[in-house]
Parts: structure tokens; sequence; C-alpha cells
């Protein structure tokens, strides 16, 4: 549950990081994205690394880890730079996390050894990363044609409303997580 | 809801006008990949139920064969063991009860028979005669060599004579004795084991006058009926405590062994009955 809780105060501290530097700085603050982007990814895949148990997954997870760490990392500094979003990791980090909720989904009925997958918490984490990460690819897809000059009002408000819904849904999924995985620990320690 | 639908066809028109390409359509296709995605996590919730429902009644399957074969090496374990102690009863206890016997005899002859020895002498021979024909009952209760040799119907018949005479209780015997139909060893025992436990469950508790066995045989199955004119009892009620009683399940066991079934028909103050039914072909 740990690798949670530091993925959900990553995101409190970028959104309050992000709006201090843009409103008290009066900085473009997509740098705070952007290293959010690279540092998502490790968290994610710490939380995904701890479910699976077999040596070659968890090898694979911290290989793709670096190889995807060096990547982001060179796209930061040479690439796309840090006042532009970088669209490259996000789109990466964002095929990444779908494939890794994927393979948790896969070994959670692989193993078969949950009796109520809704009360288990790697079901709820994988379900919140896979809708939250492809809702974001195509969410992405869809803010291409944003970056025009004059995006038109509403479609800007369709884009800010489908962000903000699945901004909540993920949240929403993320919370139960965090509920099942507190009480499957109080039953751990009972048993 | 007309308004509804003139404001989604502007949404898609202003869509169409940004620069060329098909918003709204993109639109579309996104709220339609979330609605598969969500879908999907249902679908897979779903066959993850099936799937665990499916293992678990695999488990219990293997759970029950596991138990079945421990219960198998149980009876066969108990079997080995009685026919070891009858064969030691009656080949070594009793062949020097009857050894004994022959001295005894031989002594007793040569004492004048007036004599207190004498006496003495007669009493232990009764005894002698007493402890060899309960070691041979034994012996045979142990190991019912007439099954063995005859078969169900016949060592059935024998047990039934035998308890007849030895108990206040009239116990009778009725069936088909004729022809050659032998089954399997093992069902002939797990058969005869059953009516033993039920002919004695019904002497300990049902304070019946008669118990009847009766052997029905047909082409392709055999029902064993042991029926008493007792007090008889509430099946659920003990069929659901806890200790559900030792007899009971010893005849589920026997039978449950050899692929029969068992069922049985009570109430109170309308005696019992036990009907044993197995397949034969």
């Amino acid at each position: 549950m740990r690798p949670l809780l530091v993925f959900i105060g990553l995101m409190v501290c970028t959104e309050l990081g992000g709006t201090i530097v843009s409103v008290v700085f009066e900085v473009k603050n997509l740098f705070v994205y952007n290293i959010y982007i690279v540092a998502s990814y490790f968290i994610i895949t710490a939380i995904f690394y701890q479910q699976f148990e077999h040596k070659i997954i968890r090898r694979a997870l911290l290989i793709v880890a670096c190889i995807y760490g060096l990547y982001s990392v060179l796209n930061l500094l040479v690439v796309q730079g840090f006042f532009v979003i970088n669209s490259f990791s996000l789109t990466v980090e964002s095929i990444l996390i779908i494939s890794l909720a994927l393979v948790s989904f896969a070994y959670i009925f692989q193993k078969v050894d949950v009796i109520h997958l809704e009360k288990y918490a790697m079901f709820w984490i994988a379900a919140a990363m896979l809708y939250y990460y492809a809702s974001n690819l195509f969410l992405f897809m869809f803010s291409g044609h944003l970056l025009i000059a004059n995006p038109p009002k509403e479609l800007v408000g369709y884009f800010t409303i489908i962000n903000t819904a699945n901004n909540f849904v993920f949240n929403v999924l993320l919370f139960i997580a965090i509920w099942t995985g507190r009480t499957q620990q109080q039953s751990i320690q009972l048993a | 809801m007309d308004g509804a639908y003139s404001a989604t066809v502007d949404t898609i028109s202003i869509a169409r006008d940004t620069d060329g390409i098909d918003l709204g359509l993109i639109l579309i296709a996104g709220t339609l990949g979330m609605l598969l995605l969500a879908i999907a996590i249902i679908v897979f919730v779903v066959m993850y139920q099936k799937r665990l429902i499916k293992q678990q009644v695999k488990m219990q399957e293997q759970k029950a064969v596991h138990q079945k074969e421990m219960l198998q090496a149980t009876i066969d374990t108990q079997e080995k063991e009685r026919r070891r102690i009858a064969r030691d009863l009656h080949d070594d206890i009793g062949a020097t009860l009857s050894a004994v016997k022959l001295g005894m005899n031989y002594l007793h002859r040569q004492l004048d028979k007036e004599s207190e020895a004498a006496t003495y002498s007669e009493e232990s021979k009764s005894l002698l005669d007493e402890a060899i024909s309960n070691v041979r009952r034994l012996s045979k209760e142990l190991l019912p060599a007439t099954l063995e040799e005859f078969g169900l119907p016949y060592a059935l018949d024998e047990l039934c004579r035998k308890l007849d005479g030895a108990s206040a209780m009239e116990v009778k015997f009725s069936g088909d004795q004729e022809g050659e139909d032998r089954f399997d060893p093992k069902l002939e025992l797990g058969l005869y084991r059953a009516v033993q436990e039920s002919i004695n469950n019904a002497m300990k508790h049902s304070e019946a006058k008669l118990i009847a066995v009766e052997l029905q045989k047909s082409n392709d199955s055999l029902t064993l009926t042991v029926s008493d004119d007792g007090v008889g009892f509430d099946v659920e009620e003990v069929a659901n405590r806890v200790d559900k009683g030792l007899g009971l399940m010893n005849i589920e066991s026997r039978v449950s062994m050899v692929e029969s079934t068992v069922k049985i028909d009570s109430s109170p103050s309308n005696g019992t009955k036990v009907f044993i039914h197995v397949k034969t072909d």
C-alpha cells in the first residue's frame, strides 16, 4: 500500500507545485508535469512490482523501468525540453502502464487465489490505471486539436469535462483500492 | 429531447468546421472506447468468478477423492487387521485351547468321578468349551469365512441365524440364495459390513422384537433391506446432529466405498428401514 500512498502524494504535490509555480512565480509550469510523468511511472511500476511474485516478470519490470527512465530523461533534456509537455514520454508511459494493468489482470486471472475480487486492492489499482491511462491516450489524441491558435470553446469545454470525469473516476478507483487495501491488511493482521 | 439532439448535431458540425477532421467521430470513438474498457473490466470480473467457481468445484472434487482414498485405505487396513486377529485367534489361541481341552479330557478320565477334583475338572472343561466357542465366534465375526467361500446371501443368512440364537430379538433373513452369482469381493465385504452395522444399530437402539434382512437381486442391481419394528428415530434430526452417530456414519462410509447408495426411512415409533442399493452391471 505504501507505493500507492506515495503515488497519491506525488499527484497532490504536482498539482500544488504546478499551481504555485504558475500563480506565485508566474512561470510556465509544464516542467513540473514533465517531472511527474517520469516519477509517476516509477512509482506505478513499484506498485505492480509488489504484486508479481515471478522473478522473470519482476526482472522485466526493472529492465523496462530503466529503459523508460533513460528514454524519458533524454527526452526531457535533449528532445522536447522542460517547458513543452513531454508527449513522447507520456504516450510511452500510457502504453506501458496499460500493458502493466493488463498483465496484472492476466496474473490475477491465472492465479485464481482471490475469493472476493471486489475486496482485492490490486484489482482496483489495475482497473484505475487501465481506465485512466487508456482515456489519457484518447484525450491526448483529442488534445492535438486544441493546440491550434484559437480552439473553439465547445471543444475546450468537452475536453475539460472528459478530463475532469476521467480524473474523478481514477481517484474514486484509487480510493476504493486504498480502502480495500486497508481492510485487507486488517484481516491479515487478524489472521 | 429535441434540444439535446440539436446540441449534439451542432457539436459535431463545430468539430467538423475546426480543421476538416471529423472530431465528432473521434469523440464517439473515444466514448465507445471508454465504454468498452468498462465492459472489459466487468467481463473480466464475471469470467474470473466463473473460473473461481470452477476451480473451487475442482478442488472440492479432489478433496472428496482424497477423502475417499483415505477412507478406503483405513477400511482396507481395518480389514487386514481383522483378518490377522481372526487368524491368530483361530490358529493360535483356538488351537492352544483345543490342545488344553484334550489334556483336560485326559485328566478328567483319570480322576475319580465322585471326587472334588473331578467336579472342578468338569467346571473347567465347560469353561474351556465356552472359551473355545467364543474364540470361534469372534474369529468368524472378524473374518466371515462363509462370505469368502459361498458369497453374500449365505454369509448374511449365517449372520442372522447366529444373532437370532444369541439374542432375545428375532433376526430373520430372506432372499435368493440360489445361483452362483458372486460379486466383487470388496463389494460383498462392504455390503456385509453395512448390514452387520445396521443390525448392530437396531440391536443397540431400536428395542425391536424383529429384525428382518432382505436381499433382492435383479439383472443389474442388488437391494438389501434391513428393517425393524422398533422405536424408530427422526432421521433429519440425527443427520443434522454434529455427532451424527458412529453407526450411521459407518454404514454411509462402507456403502460409499462400494459405489452404493443408502437410504434410511424411519420416524419415531414407526420402526426403521435401511435400504442399500447397488448397481451390479
